[in-house]
């Protein structure tokens, strides 16, 4: 498994070498490789508007190509890529503050978890306050340390993790209580 | 009726939950990235941005900078060494220097130089 991950790493970063000297068909590589990362992490960010989430992932791709020369390989580039996929969702939002509705249907992932359950989860993920929202959806829904949300959303450590706790100590109460059948 | 009492999730269950909830990571691409290349292909080519190449022209300058104040000092301090060999006891006047002692005053002032041009190597 070591072995078939250095391999990628290796080819990535050919990829990127390839890329940063101007070749798009190396860049187009790269776009197959993290497209489908980078459009989960945008639908999270937008509540499940996939339309939305698509044209936001199309912008940060196309940001991306612009500033490949600008990548110093000092963090991933996956993580690189998630910075500049929030950056455009933070432009968007500040485009249009009013509060979108929720879409009626939500991509369900096949999961071992029951449904009603993870029905539940995501909707009390999406009812946060947005800062603890969109750190819960980095460290958990995004799979990354919490380093690498850190990083992607521009905050200090310590800031994400207060911003975390906060989120999950709301969740849990929640939760109790739809279990307990009450109203939030 | 026993009223129905809340069960708090443990924060290993709660971040089990949230775990099992990532994903799905294989979204097909459905043309996506077809739709980023066409727009890839009317981008200009990535360069660095301006205020990078601005950064970096400083840089240039500023060690060149640092490089002419060096050599000019290795200059000066072995011209100072000479001459400072030339005021001790028994030292001789510069017009009286001839054969070995003038290759001495050269080799003073060339390892100098050179001391210069190896400073500013290790320090810039």
């Amino acid at each position: 498994m070591d072995g078939a991950t250095i391999t990628q790493a290796e080819a990535e970063s050919a990829l990127l070498g390839r890329a940063s000297a101007g070749d798009r068909a190396a860049f187009g590589e790269l776009v197959r490789l993290h497209q489908a990362r980078v459009r989960m992490q945008l639908r999270r960010l937008t509540k499940g508007d996939i339309a939305l989430a698509d044209d936001l992932a199309q912008e940060a791709f196309v940001q991306a190509w612009r500033h490949i020369a600008g990548f110093r390989g000092t963090a991933r580039f996956s993580t690189w890529l998630y910075r500049i996929a929030y950056h455009q969702f933070l432009m968007h939002q500040r485009s249009h503050p009013v509060q979108q509705a929720l879409p009626d249907t939500w991509d369900m992932a096949a999961s071992e978890v029951d449904n009603v359950l993870r029905l539940d989860i995501e909707e009390a993920v999406r009812r946060l306050p947005e800062m603890e929202r969109i750190a819960i959806v980095h460290c958990f829904q995004m799979d990354l340390s919490h380093e690498e949300a850190a990083a992607v959303l521009g905050l200090p450590l310590g800031t994400l993790k207060s911003h975390v706790a906060r989120g999950k100590t709301r969740l849990r109460t929640w939760l109790a209580a739809w279990q307990a059948g009450e109203q939030i | 009726m026993t009223p129905i009492k809340p069960e708090i999730p443990t924060d290993e269950a709660l971040d089990a939950m949230l775990k099992a909830t990532a994903g799905p990571f294989d979204l097909a691409d459905d043309g996506f990235s077809q739709i980023v290349m066409a727009q890839v292909y009317n981008s200009p080519l990535p360069s660095l941005p301006a205020a990078q190449a601005l950064a970096v022209a400083r840089q240039r300058l500023a060690r060149e900078q640092r490089q002419s104040r060096w050599s000019l000092g290795g200059a000066v301090v072995g011209s100072l060494i000479a001459l400072g060999l030339m005021q001790l006891p028994g030292g001789d006047s510069l017009a009286s220097w001839q054969g070995w002692g003038m290759t001495v005053l050269v080799l003073v002032g060339t390892s100098g130089l050179l001391a210069a041009v190896m400073l500013k190597g290790k320090w810039r």
